[in-house]
């Protein structure tokens, strides 16, 4: 069975100058999908992943988020505040750099998102400690971003993108920054997070092998899809998360 | 050096979030000059004035006094605005370094470029000065407006002026950059293991206690050691005191910044309580300029209930110290506001990269302003607090049952704190074009 659409890009232009980092590009993205979107650098991929994610705003074209059980909203035509709105309580991300706030603790990192939604601390807390349990770092939640390693910022930052139940998950380059046994474990923590709970991750990576555990690599060059197939193996939800 | 001055050249252009950087400390240094000139110039007029012989030198006393408690300030605002010239470049610092420039190349560079800003803007105060001479002139002195010619600087002590804004621009610069490492990975700020703040609260209560202590029998004190040199002693444990109160004030910060934290139940304020409990030192000495502006309100309340009562020529000495004070405290309070808009200026620089990614998870930008506004309103409002406080302490048994009885040194008070806090909030909001900046430069 296929599953509904959760974002629809059509015919998206975005020009800096004279150069154009996304030429008409087209994207249907269905719930449950992870989806790596690779090329070389300057080929618009991180546009794209803005684009999609409503931090920057089209020349022309439009994106449609379809939250399952939501009306589907038209990202492009809304305003700075609420892309900032849809962002904060629709969609997550993961950035290379965990961009944590280095004073706060492992939870209140992951349960800020929470804050800014109204709810109340313990309440936020208590979420946020069991996204962290679910991704390793039980009895960890008092230590502060310094005290933890690379992989266990990242699976905070894996947390917080989680906390809110966003939908659609956003990436890029996750496991940039890793080795490649601890870039294998955070990777299997963000399809748990994510497409192992039904919900979609889209990912800007360099790295083929972080791309074949997707279920689909979306390829650019010079801001136009050139490929957009399943890996040769392309592994079930399920398979990935593992 | 043969290669410094073309790259400082090259590094001159502005960038996007470079213009406002560059703007904010050279204003600084503009309204710091032409205050300074102001001061220097009053400070002349009392000490070289005929219509002063009468108060045995102590409108000479008074100035200097003024003169001093100016020069902390100064300095603060002199390793801020290096500071953030030195994170404004960051990144190009950083390849410069990758590029093989030496570190003494990057020294050079930053401490060059913080004092040319420094320079243009003590030229920039030179030509405001001359704006705000008129105004000088109708200040009340000596029974009536002291008049243009009087508060006029001497050229030669307008260039001495000129020249020490520029010197301590320089040095704050260089000694502002031991905290920084400029590596070609990033340029990173020392950080050493926090102090055990507990003893030095412990400490700094006791000793703040011994100075109320000596204050209260100062009497006995004048008696052993002759007039003059009890003065001297005095101002000597006004000063010890204003010190102290430093000490005391980040462990202070940080024990609010721990309950903050605990209670908080929105993310601005977990944030703020958060930063302030981990950087309370630093946090302290943005505004620690307000204890010494709430001091100095506090006993200059004093002078004024007492110059409520005073009449005849010593009517006109008190009204004078009055008009004095209030100056000072204007002045004062417009050095705190720049430097704490030229500190805010630098750590939204410092944290460019979690802002851009703050933004990207949509958290509202009111959200972060309010934590940004909590981190320096929070040991504000306890610098103003503990200024008052130490002031009231110290001044109460010299001036005694004035100070609860004169109305006018009460509304002086409260208006020090109204006007202090209202300057400040003006400063912060000025850091907003940075912000803004960096959100759309990331978009």
């Amino acid at each position: 069975m296929t599953s509904s659409p959760v974002l629809t890009a059509a015919g998206l232009v975005k020009r800096y100058g004279a150069l154009a980092a996304l030429d008409n590009v087209s994207l249907t993205i269905r719930g449950g999908e992870s989806v790596a979107v690779m090329g070389a650098s300057g080929s618009g991929k991180t546009t794209l992943l803005h684009t999609l994610a409503a931090v920057i705003a089209p020349d022309s074209g439009s994106v449609v988020l379809s939250p399952p059980g939501a009306e589907p909203t038209e990202l492009v035509g809304l305003s700075e505040s609420e892309r900032a709105r849809v962002r904060r309580t629709l969609l997550g991300f993961v950035f290379q750099e965990h961009l944590l706030l280095p004073e706060l603790t492992a939870v209140e990192n992951a349960a800020l998102p929470l804050l800014l939604t109204g709810m109340r601390r313990q309440d936020a807390e208590r979420h946020a400690a069991a996204w962290l349990a679910a991704l390793g770092l039980a009895g960890m939640e008092t230590r502060r971003i310094g005290q933890l390693s690379g992989g266990q910022a990242q699976r905070v930052a894996i947390a917080r993108a989680q906390v809110t139940g966003a939908p659609v998950v956003f990436a890029d380059e996750p496991t940039g920054a890793l080795d490649s046994a601890t870039s294998a474990d955070v990777l299997s923590a963000l399809l748990h997070a994510t497409t192992g709970q039904g919900r979609t991750l889209v990912m800007v990576t360099h790295d083929a092998e972080v791309a074949r555990r997707c279920t689909r690599i979306v390829r650019l060059r010079d801001g136009r899809v050139i490929d957009d197939t399943a890996p040769a193996a392309a592994p079930t939800p399920a398979e990935a998360a593992r | 050096m043969s290669t410094v001055l073309p790259l400082a050249r090259l590094l001159s252009r502005p960038s996007r979030q470079g213009r406002a950087a560059i703007v904010l400390p050279a204003v600084a240094f503009a309204v710091t000059t032409a205050l300074l000139l102001v001061v220097a110039g009053g400070a002349h007029m009392f000490l070289v004035d005929p219509r002063t012989r009468d108060a045995d030198g102590f409108y000479g006393i008074l100035a200097s006094l003024a003169l001093l408690l100016l020069a902390v300030p100064l300095v603060t605002l002199g390793a801020a605005a290096a500071r953030l010239s030195s994170r404004r470049r960051n990144d190009r610092l950083a390849t410069l370094r990758l590029l093989g420039a030496s570190g003494r190349e990057i020294w050079a560079l930053t401490v060059l470029e913080a004092t040319l800003v420094a320079a243009a803007g003590a030229v920039a105060g030179v030509a405001l000065y001359v704006a705000l001479l008129p105004l000088v002139g109708l200040l009340p002195f000596f029974g009536g407006p002291v008049g243009m010619a009087s508060v006029a600087i001497d050229p030669l002590l307008g260039a001495g002026v000129l020249a020490g804004v520029v010197v301590i621009a320089a040095v704050s610069a260089a000694a502002s950059l031991r905290k920084v490492t400029v590596t070609p990975l990033g340029v990173r700020t020392r950080s050493a293991a926090p102090p055990s703040r507990r003893a030095a609260l412990i400490i700094g209560l006791v000793a703040l206690a011994g100075v109320a202590l000596l204050v209260a029998n100062f009497a006995v004190v004048g008696e052993l050691l002759g007039p003059a040199i009890a003065l001297v002693v005095l101002l000597g444990v006004f000063a010890g005191g204003m010190a102290l109160l430093n000490l005391v004030g980040a462990p202070i910060v940080a024990a609010r910044g721990r309950a903050m934290a605990r209670r908080a139940n929105s993310a601005a304020q977990l944030v703020a309580g958060r930063e302030l409990a981990a950087h309370a030192g630093p946090s302290w000495r943005r505004v620690s300029g307000m204890a010494i502006v709430s001091f100095i309100a506090v006993v200059a309340g004093c002078g004024l209930a007492i110059a409520d009562v005073a009449e005849g020529a010593e009517g006109t000495l008190m009204a004078d110290i009055r008009t004095g004070v209030l100056v000072t405290l204007g002045i004062a309070f417009v050095l705190l506001a720049c430097a704490v808009g030229v500190t805010q200026a630098a750590s939204v620089l410092e944290e460019r990269d979690l802002i851009v990614g703050l933004d990207r998870l949509g958290i509202p930008d009111a959200e972060l302003r309010r934590a940004r506004r909590l981190t320096v309103m929070v040991p504000l409002r306890w610098a103003a607090i503990g200024g008052a406080a130490l002031g009231g302490v110290l001044s109460f048994p010299i001036v005694g049952i004035s100070l609860l009885v004169a109305p006018l040194s009460v509304a002086t008070i409260a208006l020090t704190f109204v006007a202090g806090f209202a300057l400040v909030a003006g400063a912060l909001a000025s850091t907003r074009p940075i912000v803004t900046g960096i959100r759309r430069g990331a978009a």
